[in-house]
């Protein structure tokens, strides 16, 4: 049994003796003797980098170009007021243009048609309210 | 009533004379025709042209037969990375490079990129679905010598409503397993622009 064993390991060792020798051997003139870990790097990238050969890489940047600016900031005007224009569709001129606009309309004339609320002092603070915006100034 | 009539009237037939007067003519590719100013067919075709003349006309392919006892090079295409203000294609250009390997018979091209991988993957689907004798093996593919890589750079100047714009495209060959570059074409094209 002991026999059977030893020469077992002493075959597994000459086998894996001959197998390191014969990697030692597959170097070619002036070959790197580590080529084997970069080669272990890239494969496991290759797959991923390869697919996108024929193509092209964009990588394009913004040229400093006086028409192309005029052109874009009109642009940018156009795109703002078309959104400024939905707003408005959307929630009503009301909620830009008047100073007295309540969030719940149907309240108007219930809870605040008050002396409280229609007191000078009160009605003097809301006229501060600015003319342009969002709409967020109501408290 | 009878004014908003004849103004819709003639709204439309406004419109209709507009869509009527869409033309559309085929030109000859090789025609120069320049509208924007930016990169065009001609500029790529200036590309192409001057790139299939000066790379079959080099010295790698004869130095490439002469180490490999006779053997035509292999040639993989890589990236081409654009680096400048527009978005351009190169594949419009190195299409016509390709091709010039091809027709020539001095160059041996193979498939890389998504094509490669579809052919790997119809070779997969025959391993299982083909007749023996039809199906194709696997580890036989031609591995390529050169890399073709290539890059778009440009310059603009510009003033008010005058432009200048420079291209520079550079196309190189490059030894797969010494990494030394064989080749490099370039073709430099500028155009000034009046707005």
């Amino acid at each position: 049994m002991k026999k059977d064993l030893l020469s077992a390991f002493m075959l597994l060792t000459g086998f894996f003796l001959t197998v390191s020798g014969k990697s030692q051997l597959a170097l070619a003139p002036d070959q790197n003797p580590n080529f084997a870990i970069s080669r272990d790097k890239y494969m496991k990238m290759a797959d991923s980098l390869n697919a996108w050969h024929s193509t092209t890489l964009q990588e394009n940047y913004k040229a400093i170009d006086w028409l192309a600016d005029r052109a874009e900031a009109r642009a940018d005007r156009r795109e703002f007021r078309r959104q400024l224009r939905l707003e408005r569709a959307r929630w009503g001129n009301d909620y830009y243009y008047d100073n007295d606009y309540d969030y719940y309309p149907s309240y108007r004339g219930q809870y605040y048609n008050n002396n409280y609320y229609n007191n000078r002092y009160y009605r003097g603070n809301r006229s501060f309210r600015p003319r342009w915006g969002f709409g967020l100034w109501w408290h | 009533m009878k004014k908003n009539l004849l103004f819709a009237a003639s709204v439309t037939a406004y419109v209709l004379m507009i869509a009527c007067n869409r033309q559309v003519t085929r030109i000859d590719p090789s025609a120069q025709v320049d509208i924007s100013g930016r990169w065009n067919n001609t500029d790529s075709r200036l590309v192409a042209e001057e790139m299939t003349k000066t790379v079959l006309g080099a010295n790698w392919i004869t130095d490439h037969m002469a180490a490999k006892n006779g053997q035509r090079p292999t040639v993989i295409v890589g990236f081409v990375t654009n680096k400048s203000h527009e978005h351009i294609e190169a594949e419009t250009f190195v299409k016509d490079v390709e091709q010039s390997f091809v027709t020539t018979q001095r160059v041996r091209l193979v498939q890389g990129g998504k094509k490669r991988e579809e052919l790997r993957a119809e070779k997969a689907d025959q391993q299982t679905n083909a007749s023996a004798s039809s199906m194709k093996k696997f580890g036989l593919e031609q591995g390529a010598d050169y890399i073709l890589q290539g890059s778009i750079n440009s310059i603009v100047d510009s003033h008010k409503r005058n432009k200048v714009t420079y291209y520079q495209v550079n196309l190189e060959l490059t030894n797969i397993e010494s990494n030394e570059v064989v080749w490099i074409g370039e073709k430099k094209i500028a155009k000034a622009i009046k707005n």
